[in-house]
């Protein structure tokens, strides 16, 4: 450790831009401690101090300290590494007819953060978590945090919001940073954990320690852990909260809450986002951008035809039971770092301490599963690749299957898993893989909104993007030697398709395979002609229903579920379901009495997604991501949720 | 019409696999299995009460009419499954009944049904259970058809 007198801290910033960095810390703009560009010491806050607590951020002239008079404003590392809006793409058409896609990945020169204190570092690890952690890594993130040279600040003044002695990520600064600080009037002790800190360290005029100085700041941090003010028990909270999704207090806060989704953008942690399709007017450019979003919002669990989270109460559950509950299986670690600002920030004064304290009294565990480990990060850039549609069937009156030829080809295509499918200036949804393989895919296309309006209207010779495939397939090798069900609801049946052929082609394996099938109306059933063809396959048993019909049809009439019988659904089966989320309860339930287990009966989960990489947050389905850990489950994962109203 | 139902046969339909021999005996001798033809009408919606089926094979749908509109298929009935359940209330049928493959059917004379219902609570009991679980069934399902699932169509 190092002492550096008060009066030398501009010879820090020196040292800084000697090795070309450019320098963001903690400076006053309008009202707030804010991280920004500063020249020098003359634009950190000294002589400040914030005031804060429920609903209440103030600064005002106090005390002579630099840091120390004042803890964490609205910024974190957030913004520094993961801006609040950026280009992921752009889009171009090209002479030739095709799409051109460039990634936009940004040139992050050597940067310096000054004044970062430890529960934000804590928050850049599980912000890296997320971003970084697997299966995918955000290239954009890892640029930026890569280049960013780390001086923390310990706090030896916690203020009346922080709780970081409670999270475990504070006040003493143990990771994530490259030099220390501890203020004392006098000047600055200062610690260099890494190379890079040293080599600054190196730079400036200091003198070592005094053992009594040391010993200070060991003092120093035993005593701000015991100011906290506030405090939380996380422990075993994840299954609390989780058993406790009827809880009486979850009303009692969406009573009050405004859904604002402040709480959402001041949290150092929160990493969800959104993306937008700008273009042209001439259509000739477009670009995809990415935007922080909110579980606030009411798009943000939107799929078409509704929201899985009307009430505010339901976001406000989805905030809590993923940032202090769900985090801790996904990321090993809680989304909450203890910094407070959720609290301050928040208009209405809501205190997630007070909240976390009320929620803990009741009753109700559940155990909560982990998701499957994801052990290496692939970089994705989020960028389509150009695609070219060479076949159009139509299926029905809203539904079309395009054969799309990928102009590089594509690995991991397997039924079960989805590819992004993009038209620029429009957007990227996700579409399963219906058949087809690397270099020639099938997507089957019901339009129900924009994208999906845009895609059925496409003729052969169109360009399109794509990108994938993502996500988990169906377990056929652990579906192997038993009799399947397969039990499809309407355009469910696209990503059985494949799995289907595949377990015709297989014979051996696949000895009885019985597909059940409901569709709207006769008009609705998809893939006519191949299901005429797959009623001659010796081991393929095809009981098909339809809603409603005219007296002119001789088939099945009811729901699915009609068709699930001793005959349909053999001893021993194993089960796999598609279909809308209200349909596979019921088919659930009827299996389950025909003797189907949770553990083999296999179901596709539906959420909005922007990202399909586990980045954007949007399909957060209790622990898991649908688009990286599903979206096929073993119904055994996800027996705990499903069908929770407002999840 | 038909020819007359043995104890044996209701013995082999699930529905009544609650009934002891003798009831069995009881329920053949007011039943009799018919043999339909595809196209026949067994009722139509809006008949006065009669007799109570169980389907023994074949496919049998029940269609309703909506003013203005084609008549429309809302329910298929296969084997093992209860039809006319309405013949147990006394209530005019609530749907037309048509066979779209060729069936055969166990009819229960509905009079002599109710009687015996009346006389035998223990068959009764089995009697009314079954067709309680029947509707309880179709009215879940009722239910998934009328959430329309699918979502609703767009043009
Ligand atoms: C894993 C997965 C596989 C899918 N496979 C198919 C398929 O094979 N065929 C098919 O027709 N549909 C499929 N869908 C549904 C399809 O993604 C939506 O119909 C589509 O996103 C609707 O977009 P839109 O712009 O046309 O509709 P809008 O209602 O205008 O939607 C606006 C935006 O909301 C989001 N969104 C809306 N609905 C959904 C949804 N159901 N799922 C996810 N995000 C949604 C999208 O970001 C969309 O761009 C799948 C969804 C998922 C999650
Ligand atoms: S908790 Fe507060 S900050 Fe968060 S959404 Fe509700 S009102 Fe807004
Ligand atoms: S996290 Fe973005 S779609 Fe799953």
């Amino acid at each position: 450790m190092q002492f550096l007198e008060r009066a030398a801290l501009d010879a820090l910033f020196d040292a800084l831009r000697a090795e070309g960095r450019a320098v963001l810390g903690p400076t006053v703009v309008d009202g707030a401690i804010r991280l920004a560009p500063i020249d020098g010491a003359q634009d950190l806050p000294a002589g400040w101090t914030d005031a804060q607590g429920p609903g209440h951020y103030r600064l005002r002239r106090g005390g002579d300290a630099t840091f120390d008079g004042y803890v964490v404003g609205p910024d974190s590392l957030k913004q520094v590494f993961f801006p609040s809006k950026e280009t992921l793409y752009r889009a171009e058409r090209r002479a030739d007819g095709k799409l051109g896609f460039s990634p936009v990945l940004p040139d992050p020169g050597a940067s310096a953060v000054l004044g970062v204190r430890a529960c934000d570092l804590a928050a850049a690890r599980i912000q890296r978590a997320a971003l970084e952690g697997g299966p995918y890594a955000e290239p954009r993130h890892r640029a930026r945090r890569e280049a960013a040279l780390i001086v923390a600040v310990n706090c030896t003044r916690p203020g009346a919001l922080c709780f970081c002695a409670s999270t475990e990520t504070g006040p003493r600064v143990t990771e994530g940073a490259d030099l220390v600080l501890t203020e004392r009037p006098d000047g600055f002790l200062v610690e260099a954990p890494t190379q890079a800190g040293r080599a600054v360290l190196a730079r400036l005029d200091t003198r070592p320690a005094a053992a009594d100085e040391v010993a200070w700041v060991d003092d120093a941090m035993r005593e701000a852990a015991a100011n906290m003010g506030r405090e939380v028990d996380l422990d075993g909270l994840p299954e609390q909260l989780f058993g406790r999704l009827d809880h009486a207090r979850w009303k009692i806060v969406a009573e009050r809450c405004l859904a604002c989704g402040n709480c959402t953008s001041v949290c150092p942690t929160c990493f969800c986002s959104t993306s937008e399709h700008p273009s042209s007017i001439d259509g000739d450019e477009a670009s995809r951008v990415r935007l922080w979003d909110s579980c606030f919002t009411e798009e943000h669990a939107y799929i078409h035809g509704g929201g899985f989270r009307p009430r505010t109460e339901d976001r406000y559950r989805q905030w809590l039971t993923h940032k202090v509950g769900a985090w801790v299986a996904q990321f090993g670690t809680s989304g909450c770092v203890g910094c407070g600002r959720c609290i301050a920030w928040c208009p209405v004064g809501i205190d997630l301490t007070e909240e976390i304290a009320a929620l803990r009294q009741g009753e109700g565990i559940a155990a909560l599963p982990a998701p499957p480990a994801h052990a290496c990060a692939t970089d994705e850039d989020l960028v389509p690749r150009a695609a070219t549609v060479t076949r159009v069937e139509r299926e029905s009156d809203d539904v079309v299957t395009l054969h799309v030829a990928v102009d590089e080809g594509l690995q991991g295509v397997l039924p079960g898993r989805f590819c992004q499918v993009s038209l620029p200036g429009i957007g990227e949804v996700p579409i399963s893989i219906s058949g087809g393989d690397g270099a020639l895919l099938e997507h089957t296309i019901r339009a129900v909104g924009r994208a999906t309006d845009a895609l059925c209207a496409l003729s052969p010779g169109d360009a399109v993007g794509i990108r994938g495939p993502y996500g988990r397939a169906w377990p056929l090798e652990a579906l192997a030697g038993r009799p399947v069900v397969v039990v499809a609801g309407g355009i469910g049946l696209a990503p059985l398709r494949g799995a289907l052929r595949s377990m015709i082609a297989r014979p051996d394996e696949f000895p009885e395979v019985h597909l059940c099938y409901g569709a709207r109306s006769p008009a609705d059933v998809l893939y006519a002609k191949e299901l005429l063809g797959w009623m001659e396959v010796p081991t393929m048993h095809l009981h098909l229903t339809v809603d409603h019909a005219s007296p002119a049809w001789l088939g099945h009439v009811g729901v699915v579920t009609r068709l699930l019988d001793a005959r349909s659904v053999p001893a021993g089966a194993s089960a796999m379901i598609c279909g809308p989320e209200i349909m596979m309860r019921f088919t659930v339930e009827r299996l389950a009495q025909l003797g189907v287990p949770d553990e083999r009966t296999w179901v596709t989960m539906e959420r909005n997604m922007q990202c399909a990489t586990g980045f954007c947050g949007r399909c957060q389905y209790g622990p898991y991501f649908v688009c990286k850990d599903g979206p096929v489950f073993s119904f055994d994962q996800i027996r705990f949720l499903f069908g929770e109203e407002g999840y | 019409m038909g020819t007359p139902a043995s104890a044996d046969l209701i013995g082999d339909i699930l529905l009544f696999a609650g009934l002891t021999p003798p009831m069995r005996a009881k329920l053949a001798a007011i039943a009799a299995v018919e043999p339909l033809p595809a196209g026949a009408t067994i009722f139509e919606e809006g008949d006065p009460a009669g007799d109570l089926y169980v389907v023994l094979d074949g496919r049998i749908t029940l269609s309703v009419r909506i003013p203005g509109e084609p008549e429309r298929s809302i329910l298929s009935l296969r084997e093992g499954e209860l039809l006319g359940w309405s013949a147990l209330l006394g209530r005019k049928r609530v749907a037309t009944a048509r066979v779209v493959l060729p069936s055969q059917v166990l009819r229960l004379r509905r009079s002599e049904l109710l009687e015996l219902c009346e006389m035998d609570h223990d068959i009764g009991y089995v009697i009314m259970r079954q067709a309680f679980e029947e509707m309880a069934d179709r009215l879940l399902a009722t239910r998934l058809q009328l959430l329309d699932v699918f979502g609703p169509r767009k043009r």
